[in-house]
């Protein structure tokens, strides 16, 4: 909810969050957090685009793009471990699977999926290795963004984050291991 | 024997038949694009924030000053939703009536 209020020269608006956490360490951290992450974005130089929307992250913006998701990252390392080993010891099994298909996928396809799985496979290694600190280096956080372009590039999930319900080849192997190969 | 017959056709209608036979055959119970959004839902969410910074109208308002401001949490639930399928067939009806 946000409201406006007018005094002799400013406006303000105060937006309420309501945060469904407890009273813990979490929560004591948040006001932090999101003063972070304001001051993150406010150090974002705004360029315009010709059409007035801009889906790319351009070259020299980054470095700032770099240092947001470090923002947020340095907040919700356990969370991202935890979906990211999540799932390891199925790697394997799934990296096997496909290898061996010679009729459902075409060459390039099977190579694709193959290159997502080491993607992942280095994720998790590289998680496990920062799990001392809570913390990922920027040049993992790099490594991760040049994975996500790979990703959506090559259509394994839709450019336009999770709300884009466009099938991708991830789901097309998804209903391929579901069908038993 | 007609309670088995029942059981295997009933799994036929819901259609889990192949599933279940993959999951004893690989034990895989999860979906692979939906942990990979997971696994970049860092990134995603820093692709949200940062399409903010280049919003024509949001500009100005990031430039302003942020203050955060904590407040005591309320001694009791400031709203129940209930989303039973009774409730809402009553809401239907009293939005159409």
């Amino acid at each position: 909810m946000a409201c406006l209020k007018g005094d002799s020269r400013t406006l303000e608006t105060r937006l309420y969050i309501v945060f469904n956490h407890g009273n813990d360490e979490a929560a004591r951290r948040c006001p932090q957090h999101l003063m972070s992450i304001f001051h993150m974005l406010r150090q974002v130089p705004h360029i315009q685009s010709a059409d007035g929307s801009r889906k790319v992250i351009p070259n020299e913006l980054r470095d700032n793009f770099i240092k947001i998701c470090l923002a947020i990252h340095n907040y919700s390392f356990d969370i991202f471990a935890h979906r990211v080993t999540k799932r390891q010891d199925k790697l394997s099994d799934i990296r096997e699977c496909i290898q061996q298909d010679q009729t459902y996928f075409s060459p390039q396809q099977r190579s694709t999926l193959v290159n997502f799985l080491q993607h992942v496979d280095a994720i998790i290694r590289d998680a496990a290795g920062a799990q001392a600190r809570k913390q990922l280096p920027t040049v993992s956080v790099q490594m991760l963004l040049s994975m996500y372009s790979y990703w959506t590039e090559h259509n394994l999930l839709p450019k336009d984050g999770v709300a884009d319900n466009k099938a991708t080849l991830l789901d097309m192997a998804d209903g391929w291991l579901v069908k038993g190969t | 024997m007609a309670g088995q017959r029942y059981v295997i056709r009933h799994l036929n209608d819901i259609t889990l038949t192949g599933i279940r036979i993959f999951y004893l055959e690989h034990g895989v119970h999860f979906q692979l694009r939906r942990w990979a959004a997971k696994i970049m839902s860092l990134l995603i969410s820093a692709n949200k924030l940062f399409a903010l910074t280049q919003s024509h109208r949001l500009h100005n308002i990031l430039k302003g000053v942020f203050e955060v401001e904590v407040l005591t949490p309320p001694n009791t639930i400031p709203y129940r939703c209930e989303i039973s399928p009774e409730t809402i067939q009553e809401a239907l009806r009293a939005a159409l009536a």
